[in-house]
């Protein structure tokens, strides 16, 4: 029996499913038997990040000092421990997961998550933007068939709350913090009873946004079981600010970030945002610094291949060795776009072409053409 | 952002091309029952005369034109909620396409609902669908009632206007609505 509500749009030209997962799968054999999920999957034994940061001892500090060590001197050690990763266990230590969710929640009593820069102490009430106070809340789960086939099937956990108001948006139910199911310990259970579970390869935190969810996740990681072995896919709008992107070093496998906008002022009129190229921009530098696999997702919007396709794609050339890029096209207006003459169309196959062709032009790895090496590959 | 998933109607079309003309045949009829999902609070619920009757129902309104018999063999809960010229306006490919949706999500466990959405360039409208978790036959006809438990079985009526040929459960609505 289907558990959740799934768009659909019935186009001129065909039919657009929006978040595909397990409980659409009937359907859309139905109307196109020859379907199949695309995956690529890592290797058997994979071992996520976070697994290994729960397990890696940080040795220049005792467990019982965690909490009155200053902030400066905390990040100093956590940059130390990322890069070594000690492997020599440590009842005494603290691990790198323990020294991270320690980071975070100082974080929340003054929080510079996003590039809003609220400053709030969310222990005592929500981000003016975000909505959210130190937990998180999910408003959907299920697993996806049609993400890219390197994480497909993905389980996606669709949190709540987020930073921008996109006038597109086709989550813009997610625009509400509160509700939903608390991200916390219990969440295990819950996962692994979605549809689809069994089969999936990747669990993907997204939103809505879920850098701001970031304290709340770290503790479920925490407590998540010892076998659980798929890589976390961390699917942001790429409004962070560097701290977030250190918080999760060594935490995330994949990176699947958006680069939206390089126009400030398209930025501000469809999302509603200040400052986001120059976020977004910075964003890109600091995970490509990681050992972390990374995907920029650039939805094409109508009519902003100048002022924003154009330019995000010869800014993400420098990265082309290290990064791969997933052009969304099948943008369909929803929610405020409907009223909004500018956006209010479906992007045009010359749109589409110009946008691929500059891909060849930068030499940028295109994900859907990608060969099977995306997990093998350090990059 | 999650990515979405498109299917083109050309193979499609190919591979189902006989199933069109039936499947258009089947919406005209749709188009006479027109469901459009409203709120509860406020809603009149009342009978108008045979051959061009509407039943203001708990979950909306039922248009029945003059072919009533052929109009209820629609799913009971493909909710159509549109324009009176939403069906006109629509390709034989999108409504072969409609038709096909609307049976596989039933049979699947969905309900629908339908919005006509107009992008400012292009004449043919995009259709909106929500599919979400099926309430139950017995559910949605409940909605109106406050005891539920006054409701036949499901099993005593196939269908919607089964139900309200009965005048008896036209008056359990209408006391409902006077707060009796």
């Amino acid at each position: 029996m289907p558990q959740r509500e799934i768009k659909v749009y019935l186009t001129p030209h065909g039919v657009t499913f929006v978040d595909p997962g397990f409980d659409c799968l009937p359907l859309i054999k139905r109307i196109h038997p020859e379907f199949e999920i695309r995956s690529d999957p890592p290797p058997p034994g994979y071992v996520p990040s976070f697994q290994k940061a729960r397990k890696t001892p940080v040795p220049e500090i005792a467990k019982k000092d965690l909490q009155r060590i200053r902030s400066a001197e905390l990040w100093d050690i956590h940059g130390k421990a990322v890069r070594s990763l000690s492997s020599v266990p440590d009842q005494n230590c603290p691990t790198l997961l323990d020294l991270k969710i320690e980071l975070a929640r100082r974080e929340l009593e003054n929080c510079r998550l996003c590039a809003w820069n609220c400053s709030t102490n969310r222990f005592v009430k929500p981000g003016p933007h975000c909505g959210l106070r130190e937990d998180a809340n999910i408003g959907s789960i299920f697993c996806h068939v049609a993400e890219e086939p390197q994480i497909t099937p993905s389980v996606v956990v669709k949190l709540n709350g987020c930073t921008l108001r996109c006038r597109h948006c086709q989550a813009s139910e997610n625009f509400v913090a509160s509700g939903g199911i608390k991200f916390d310990a219990g969440f295990w259970d819950k996962v692994a009873k979605v549809e689809g579970y069994d089969l999936s390869e990747t669990i993907q935190l997204v939103g809505g946004n879920p850098d701001e969810s970031v304290y709340a996740i770290l503790l479920a990681l925490s407590s998540a079981p010892d076998d659980f072995d798929k890589p976390i896919v961390w699917n942001n709008n790429g409004y962070a600010n560097e701290v977030l992107y250190k918080l999760l070093d060594r935490i995330v496998d994949v990176w699947l970030t958006d680069f939206k906008y390089w126009s400030e002022k398209c930025g501000e009129r469809i999302s509603e945002v200040n400052n986001y190229p120059e976020t977004a921009r910075r964003g890109i530098e600091a995970i490509v610094s990681q050992q972390t696999k990374v995907i920029v997702r650039h939805l094409i919007l109508p009519g902003h291949f100048e002022c924003c396709s154009e330019k995000v794609l010869e800014f993400l050339e420098q990265f082309k060795q290290k990064i791969r890029i997933s052009i969304i096209d099948n943008y369909i207006p929803d929610w405020k776009a409907l009223n909004d003459p500018k956006i209010n169309r479906m992007v045009s196959e010359e749109e589409i072409s110009k946008v691929k062709e500059l891909l060849k032009v930068y030499e940028l790895r295109d994900i859907s053409e990608s060969s099977s090496d995306f997990w093998e590959k350090t990059e | 952002m999650t990515r979405a998933i498109s299917f083109s109607f050309i193979g499609w079309l190919i591979a189902k091309i006989g199933e069109i003309g039936e499947a258009t045949r089947r919406w005209e009829k749709i188009q006479k029952v027109r469901v459009e999902a409203k709120a509860l609070e406020g809603i009149e619920f009342r009978a108008l005369p045979k051959g061009n009757e509407t039943l203001q129902l708990p979950f909306g309104n039922l248009f029945f034109g003059p072919e009533i018999e052929d109009t209820m063999k629609i799913p009971a809960n493909l909710l159509l909620k549109g324009s009176e010229e939403f069906g006109k306006e629509l390709s034989s490919e999108q409504m072969a396409f409609l038709d096909l949706i609307g049976r596989e999500a039933e049979m699947v466990g969905f309900d629908i609902e339908l919005k006509k959405l107009i992008f400012h360039d292009q004449r043919e409208p995009v259709i909106h669908m929500l599919l979400k978790p099926a309430k139950t036959f017995h559910e949605l006809i409940g909605q109106g009632f406050e005891d539920q438990k006054a409701l036949p079985p499901v099993s005593e009526f196939k269908t919607l206007f089964d139900l309200f040929q009965d005048e008896s459960n036209l008056v359990a609505i209408k006391s409902r609505d006077r707060g009796n």
